[in-house]
């Protein structure tokens, strides 16, 4: 009876707070490191300049970002032999601040990963939930007061019409309907800390698949059913505007 | 003896076990030194549900109600939620078609009152806010109302004399965030219960309605007359929270809840308004063009126009199926909905 208790006792001690990791000593090689993701803005081959009228797009319009921002979610890391990490993150990216380009996906087991799949935008399930925090909160500029929601991407600046008159671009693009899942192939081992730069092309969120010339689309903003096409049109160039650079 | 010492050291053990991983838990409003709200429901009205990352509290009601009376939130500071919502109009904006936002400006759609927000399911007539909490920021920075930028409204509290302390004790952190102003505000809201007008008096069996208002009630409920309550349900909240186009326009001139869906079957579409104390929340309608209930009921027997999108309900209805008098009786029944008890609170 007394060693019933007693064990008893220590099991309940031992396995109330069961860590989900367990670290291994004593081995010589890490067994796990946390990984950075980088995002690298950029038009073509070139590092984004913000407020710069220097871009010309597949349809050949003259054009600036003067704004550039966009969410990064439920990131899922691939594993070569099987197996997949589910990272629940909900990340703000902008262009105009270096800071918010880099961020932790936090701690990964030791092994080779061949692809990354990411939301760019936010899921149906977390898109009309209302009051959050940290990058979600809707402060910061990329939530619709009159329709609760989030817009996924935000691109503002100027462009040359066709009667080469500078005019104005905006393009805010949201609704569920527009929440796409990029998946990219990588080559990552995780043996110890890493960051791995991953690019995002705004020329190609313009013109692969789907040209759009800004003569005829250079206002949009997910809220008229007129938005629709363009909306179809900008998720599948989005999902198509990412690609894998590299891991230092 | 040694038995017992074990059972006794096993029996102080064994709650360690438990409460090591309490901080997961999160902890009750008792435990933050909060007190949780005594939410009373008047007997007609369903449960309310209660979003579970916003219980309510006296603390947080009282906030919410500070908030709501504070013209900090809007950008001059001069107007706050209450400038528009005014509980005696059952929190409408008193005879006005229209509202007049900071900067002189009407908006193009009419005050919708506040009665009954917990049990809806959307907000705002087409429904664009998904919860009550998502709601609150739609006012404060619509430019056509209170015409503030949230970051700016939040430096503004965080650097108030009394404010920070009062969010610290009902959210804790060390700043006040969106997050926290818009649940503070969302529990006052739910407070706003009325459900003690003569018609939920004569449910209980207390007092008793005149013969024009009994004719009234089920004239409201006949679908082949009234048919009022097809989409003003009985049951205590009048409303089925959908949408529909009764037909206001021909073609309609206000997209309403095609804004929020994109798709074109929306159009003209708005949110069945709940009919409580419908007597003092007038002018009616999405953009308050009606200033009486006659003309309300009137619209509904003969005035609706065949639009692209009418509700199919109104579409297979017979024009003027009323008389005038059976309109008289219909006015004289929702008349029975007003609550002075709710209107005259504080």
């Amino acid at each position: 009876m007394k060693l019933f208790y007693t064990i008893l006792a220590a099991a309940l001690l031992f396995t109330a707070c069961k860590k989900e990791t367990i670290i291994e000593t004593g081995t010589a090689a890490p067994t796990s490191g946390n990984l950075n993701i980088t995002m690298k803005n950029m038009v073509g081959t070139e590092d984004l300049v913000l407020s710069d009228l220097r871009y010309t797009n597949a349809a050949g319009n003259l054009y600036s970002i003067n704004l550039l921002k966009y969410y990064m979610s439920n990131v899922v890391l691939h594993k070569k032999r099987g197996g997949n990490v589910n990272v629940s993150i909900y990340k703000l990216i902008d262009a105009s601040n270096l800071s918010t380009c880099t961020f932790s996906l936090g701690n990964f087991d030791a092994d080779e990963y061949d692809s990354i799949s990411f939301g760019l935008g936010i899921d149906q399930g977390r898109n009309h939930t209302g009051a959050q925090d940290g990058d979600l909160d809707v402060s910061k500029g990329m939530y619709w007061t009159w329709n609760t929601g989030y817009i996924f991407y935000k691109h503002e600046g100027q462009y040359k019409n066709s009667a080469n008159q500078l005019k104005s671009l905006i393009f805010h693009l949201g609704t569920d309907d527009a929440y796409s899942v990029v998946k990219l192939p990588i080559n990552l081992s995780i043996n110890g800390n890493k960051t791995m730069e991953l690019k995002f092309d705004v020329n190609s969120a313009h013109s692969t698949p789907v040209n759009i010339d800004f003569n005829n689309d250079n206002n949009h903003q997910s809220s008229s059913s007129a938005d629709m096409p363009w909306i179809a049109n900008m998720k599948s160039n989005l999902s198509d505007a990412f690609s894998f650079i590299r891991v230092l | 003896m040694r038995s017992v010492y074990l059972k006794l050291l096993i029996a102080c053990l064994l709650p360690l076990a438990f409460v090591a991983c309490k901080k997961e838990i999160t902890s009750t409003a008792e435990e933050k030194g909060l007190t949780p709200y005594n939410l009373v429901i008047p007997s007609g009205l369903p449960a309310m549900m209660i979003p579970s990352d916003n219980p309510m509290t006296v603390e947080g009601i009282a906030l919410g109600k500070m908030l709501f009376h504070d013209p900090i939130l809007s950008g001059n500071n001069t107007q706050s939620c209450a400038s528009c919502h005014l509980r005696k109009f059952g929190f409408s904006d008193s005879t006005n078609q229209f509202s007049t936002g900071i900067d002189g400006v009407k908006g193009p759609r009419n005050a919708m009152p506040l009665i009954n927000l917990g049990w809806a399911t959307q907000f705002f007539w087409d429904g664009g806010a998904a919860n009550l909490e998502s709601q609150v920021v739609g006012p404060i920075q619509n430019p056509l109302e209170m015409h503030q930028d949230l970051a700016a409204a939040l430096v503004e509290l965080n650097a108030h004399p009394t404010y920070p302390a009062l969010f610290k004790k009902v959210f804790g952190g060390t700043q006040i965030g969106t997050s926290m102003l818009m649940r503070a505000i969302a529990q006052y809201e739910r407070t706003l219960i009325s459900g003690n007008s003569r018609y939920d008096q004569f449910k209980r069996g207390v007092t008793t309605l005149s013969q024009s208002e009994m004719r009234g009630m089920n004239l409201f409920q006949n679908p082949n007359k009234g048919d009022c309550a097809h989409c003003h349900t009985m049951g205590g909240l009048f409303s089925d929270f959908d949408y529909r186009n009764t037909g206001l326009d021909s073609i309609a001139v206000d997209k309403g809840r095609e804004l929020i869906t994109l798709k074109p079957l929306d159009r003209g579409k708005f949110k069945t308004p709940i009919l409580r104390n419908i007597e003092v929340t007038g002018p009616y309608m999405h953009d308050g063009r009606f200033k009486t209930l006659e003309e309300c009921v009137q619209h509904y027997n003969v005035g609706y126009h065949y639009t692209q999108n009418l509700d199919p309900n109104l579409v297979n209805s017979v024009k003027g199926r009323l008389n005038n008098a059976e309109v008289q009786d219909i006015v004289a029944f929702l008349k029975t909905l007003t609550d002075t008890e709710f209107l005259s609170g504080n």
